[in-house]
């Protein structure tokens, strides 16, 4: 019995293997830790499919319904660099409802009315088809449902809308409940860098 | 060692566990493609055209333009490469390009003339190169050629603001490349609205330039003083002589007298026209890959109409089936 009892050099020895094990598992979790305090949730844009096929029963996508914030961290943002500027944007129009005596869709798409059409440039007050149209996202009112993301998408579109998600709104929960249940995996942690494009880029690199 | 043995034995069941749990929830499912709107329903029109033949695919989906010559030959436009086809789609000859070809057109002497960045490549209708034109004078990519007995009409798409190419600026070239009066469109800045980037020219006999108008809907006629002679063409979802979405109708060609075939996106479809744009005939969304940017057109002597379909580089013939 007395030959199992461990020696004082081994008792120091198992704790120095237990405390450096330890010492080594903190070290590399807080590097962890500190890689990811650079990544916030992001949207990849090139796999968002604005849960076309999984909508719910008011045609909301789940970036709208599952957020824990009242009103979704998720907003629609216009790239203006591949925005057209469209006398008729099939994101701003109901392009399927019945057109006015000019040809030009007499409803609205988003359904909180957040997006703003204001015309830019040289105006011509006589044949609007003429200007140039500005679409702006008030993101008091968008509610990320994604309908006009859905609209723009190319070959209908250019594809300039996107879901982005706003850092100065979300929370940025360890679980992501929108990131559990979005259907195509299109909720990533990503770095702020805005070298991915289409992804969130350092303050001051918000569009539209 | 020993000591170590259980840490071990519960790492590899928590693992195990984590792997039972990852293999047990349900797949991702596959992000879908790009889907068009249904097309409006179909009407008696006077006119039908019946797919007979398929060419392709060419350049590995990079298929830009196509042309068709005096001939009855066939030209395609890829990023680098010309090639040449017979009616029958048998390849006749490749020429190659030393910059991406964005667009194509054949002249009424048989020349080739192939839109660049910033200039227009000229070959002989063997594809001996002739003439490089506009250099110093064009800066932006010449994304449509006409080319007539005495002049060149291009569309030169402008990289200003607000957007990378809004607009587009009708240029004119004489054949030895010296600048002449732009075209000033229907705009007050006298600039095409391209809201995608794209747009097409046609000339016919008296020098009448024709375009596609896309963020105006429409097609429009201009006089050899550069007057507006005439326009068609609407925005509308249902209307089946409308253009549907943001920026209709694409590319046009002459498709028999007094016809115009002129293409549209989203649903992809091919609409021929009379010269007052009363709708004759239309061909699609089958067999064109419902998410592809730009379908070009041309027509042979017959009235045949030969279609390139840009997503899946291949070439669609189409013969007509009836006559008003």
């Amino acid at each position: 019995m007395a030959s199992e009892q461990p020696t004082r050099r081994e008792f120091f020895r198992t704790c120095g293997r237990w405390a450096g094990s330890a010492a080594l598992l903190g070290v590399a979790g807080g590097l962890v830790l500190r890689a990811d305090a650079d990544r916030v949730w992001q949207i990849d844009p090139n796999t968002c499919a604005t849960c076309r096929d999984f909508l719910n029963a008011d045609g909301l996508a789940k970036c709208a319904t599952d957020c824990v914030l009242p009103l979704s961290a998720v907003r629609a943002v216009n790239d203006f660099s591949r925005c057209g500027y469209c006398y008729i944007c099939p994101a701003y129009f109901d392009i399927n409802s019945e057109p006015d005596p000019y040809g030009v869709p007499t409803a609205t798409l988003c359904p909180t009315d957040a997006i703003i059409r204001r015309p830019v440039g040289e105006q011509d007050p006589w044949d609007p088809a003429n200007n140039y149209y500005e679409y702006t996202i008030d993101e008091a009112k968008c509610n990320g449902c994604g309908k006009c993301v859905e609209a723009c998408r190319a070959p209908m579109g250019n594809g300039s809308l996107r879901l982005e998600v706003r850092h100065d709104l979300c929370t940025d929960c360890n679980r992501c409940s929108i990131a559990q249940v979005c259907p195509y995996d299109a909720f990533r942690r990503e770095a702020v860098t805005g070298e991915k494009p289409g992804y969130v880029g350092p303050p001051g690199s918000h569009q539209g | 060692m020993p000591r170590m043995a259980p840490l071990a034995l519960a790492l590899v069941i928590a693992a195990m566990a984590a792997l039972a749990v990852v293999s047990s929830m349900p797949p991702r499912p596959a992000r879908p493609t790009a889907t068009a709107p249904a097309p409006p329903p179909a009407q008696e029109l006077p006119m039908q055209y019946t797919l007979t033949a398929t060419y392709g695919p060419f350049f590995d989906g990079g298929l830009v333009a196509l042309a068709t010559d005096a001939q009855g030959r066939l030209w395609l436009a890829g990023e680098q490469e010309l090639r040449v086809l017979d009616a029958a789609g048998q390849p006749l000859a490749r020429h190659r390009l030393d910059r991406p070809a964005r667009s194509l057109a054949v002249g009424p002497d048989g020349r080739v003339y192939v839109g660049q960045d910033g200039r227009v490549r000229v070959l002989g209708p063997a594809g001996q190169p002739v003439a490089t034109l506009g250099e110093g004078v064009l800066t932006g990519p010449v994304t449509a050629v006409a080319a007539g007995p005495d002049a060149l009409w291009l569309a030169e798409g402008s990289g200003s603001a607000p957007a990378a190419l809004p607009h587009h600026r009708v240029r004119r070239l004489s054949l030895a490349g010296q600048p002449g009066a732009d075209l000033h469109a229907s705009t007050r800045d006298g600039s095409v609205r391209t809201p995608s980037g794209s747009m097409d020219l046609a000339l016919t006999a008296g020098g009448v330039l024709w375009l596609t108008h896309p963020g105006k809907h429409r097609v429009e006629a201009y006089g050899p003083e550069g007057r507006l002679v005439r326009s068609w063409g609407r925005f509308s979802q249902t209307d089946p002589a409308g253009f549907t979405g943001c920026c209709n109708p694409q590319r046009l060609s002459p498709a028999g007298p007094g016809r115009w075939a002129v293409t549209q996106k989203a649903p992809p479809m091919v609409k021929l026209f009379d010269a007052e744009g009363n709708l004759l005939a239309d061909i699609g969304p089958e067999p064109f890959a419902p998410a592809c940017p730009i379908l070009d057109v041309a027509a042979g002597a017959d009235g045949t109409l030969y279609v390139a379909d840009t997503a899946t580089g291949k070439v669609h013939r189409f013969e007509p089936a009836g006559e008003p």
